[in-house]
């Protein structure tokens, strides 16, 4: 794959200052909430509409007010100019650059048998998004961005319906060096990948495992893949050959997740 | 009329349906990748193949909102002027229930994201569901969007439009399919489900999910995410990990 390198730094990182993307912003009264009970996220700034009143606005104000983060009035009208929608609910969020955890850190929370995600230059943020939901609800021990991928933005957080609040998730520069570090820590590094791969249901994923899961277009880079334990692949019934990346991955993280469980359930009966 | 920007859906269209496909647009520039592919079967089908400024911005590597087919910057250096595929009826839909290998049919209640109606009919065509039951009232329509996002999938699944989901719930179950709800509260757990009979399985809109009538018509309802896990799946990804989990190859059936 020509110009593919895995040392591509992530291309346009959330919001600055003076700018006004649509991405940079959240918005939703739910979303906001839920970006400050996690705590993690900074916010630049929030803007709430005259309407919003009660104990949502409380919370949403002594929450502010303890992140130092400034609330502002306004009338919906603006709120809607600055993130182009009216699906806003009265309260919108500017947001600052994601913080991603360090690998280094990432590394040793995983427990006794982790279960890591890895995405090679995923571009498409409802597809990061969908996938960063999908990771939460299996449980996944942390997710690593590797490659050019899309930002962490609000079209991601909302696609992943604020997962991006509670998974652990961190940005690699260097996806090879971080698969031999897997590797030598014991971790079968498994790639997502049609061709000569085993189907899921024969690799064992009950063990510590990361999955790498490739770029929509392209699939996992070449450099990549030449590092990994192996390929898994989903078993195909139909004509078309391509899932979509979010596709691939929840049904991949479903069969770990099963295996594990039913592991579990015989280790009980034992 | 749809224009659709993912050469991936252009490429099924021309190759399931070649005369539907009216005329293929190109930008200035050369076109490449997946787009070189649409030009030359194009031409050899004898659709007509323009050059020239895109309307609204279409040359731009990374149209907003065009991107979504799955294939990033491919997309948006072209577009096609395609016909909408014809439906079918809910008698047609269901002629091969009950055939020698048993198969996996697909209702949507009331979905609302054309995205997530595209990548289904997506997962759909990789797994080999024989057809999909889409309800009008409240319902993301068809439109190119949906036809990119499904990269080629809605030319390879037939499916028909219910006005009454309850009623063609009723008459798939008559023609022997057992139909199946997903919902996060479901009773059964997936990894239950019989793989070797024919299965119609019903997904919910992305809010609300199923509605209660639509429950009322299902034989089972499963929950495919582990008890006591944090939120819920994507629609769209909910439906492939059912379909993977029905889907399977018949020997695979026989060692389970």
């Amino acid at each position: 794959m020509v110009g593919r390198s895995s040392s591509g730094k992530s291309s346009g990182q959330g919001a600055r200052r003076g700018r006004n993307r649509p991405g940079d912003w959240i918005w939703g009264r739910h979303a906001v909430l839920e970006t400050l009970r996690g705590g993690r996220w900074p916010l630049v700034d929030i803007w709430v509409a005259d309407s919003v009143e009660g104990e949502l606005a409380d919370e949403l104000r002594w929450r502010a007010d303890a992140q130092g983060v400034t609330v502002q009035q306004a009338d919906a009208e603006s709120l809607k100019a600055k993130c182009h929608t009216d699906q806003h609910q009265g309260v919108l969020a500017r947001m600052a650059e994601f913080p991603f955890w360090s690998w280094q850190q990432l590394s040793h929370d995983g427990g006794e048998c982790p279960l890591w995600l890895l995405l090679d230059g995923v571009q498409d943020p409802h597809n990061l998004g969908a996938i960063l939901r999908s990771a939460e609800v299996f449980g996944v021990s942390g997710v690593v961005l590797g490659g050019r991928h899309a930002p962490i933005n609000g079209h991601v957080a909302r696609s992943s319906a604020g997962a991006v609040n509670h998974v652990k998730i961190a940005s690699s520069d260097n996806l090879v060096q971080t698969v031999m570090d897997l590797k030598r820590s014991g971790v079968a590094v498994l790639a997502a990948i049609g061709e000569a791969s085993d189907p899921a249901r024969s690799c064992r994923l009950d063990r510590p495992v990361a999955l790498v899961i490739g770029n929509e277009g392209e699939g996992v880079a070449e450099d990549v893949l030449g590092v990994c334990s192996g390929r898994i692949g989903i078993e195909q019934a139909g004509k078309t050959e391509s899932l979509n990346a979010a596709a691939a991955a929840a049904v991949l993280l479903y069969e770990a997740d099963r295996q594990r469980r039913e592991a579990s359930e015989q280790e009980e009966m034992s | 009329m749809l224009e659709l920007k993912n050469p991936h859906s252009v490429l099924a269209a021309l190759e399931t349906r070649g005369r539907d496909v009216l005329e293929v647009r190109v930008g200035d520039r050369s076109p490449h990748g997946a787009w070189q592919d649409v030009v030359a079967l194009a031409r050899s089908l004898g659709v007509p193949v323009r050059t020239g400024r895109l309307p609204g911005g279409g040359g731009k590597r990374r149209g907003r909102g065009h991107d979504r087919g799955g294939d990033g910057g491919r997309t948006g250096l072209a577009v096609a002027t395609v016909r909408e595929r014809d439906d079918i009826t809910l008698k047609q839909l269901l002629e091969s229930v009950g055939g020698e290998s048993p198969g996996v049919w697909l209702a949507l209640d009331r979905l609302q994201d054309p995205h997530n109606l595209g990548a289904i009919f997506r997962s759909a065509a990789f797994f080999g569901v024989r057809g999909i039951i889409l309800t009008t009232n409240q319902s993301a329509p068809l439109s190119g969007t949906a036809y990119d996002t499904a990269s080629g999938g809605l030319e390879h699944v037939p499916f028909t439009r219910a006005g009454n989901l309850a009623r063609s719930l009723r008459a798939a179950r008559d023609a022997g399919l057992w139909v199946m709800g997903t919902s996060e509260r479901g009773e059964d757990d997936l990894v239950d489900a019989e793989a070797d009979r024919d299965w119609l399985v019903v997904i919910g809109s992305e809010e609300r999910g199923l509605r209660r009538l639509t429950l009322d018509h299902c034989d089972v309802v499963c929950r495919m995410t582990p008890r006591g896990a944090v939120g819920s799946l994507n629609a769209s990804v909910a439906a492939a990990v059912v379909l993977a989990n029905l889907c399977r190859g018949p020997d695979e059936r026989d060692a389970m």
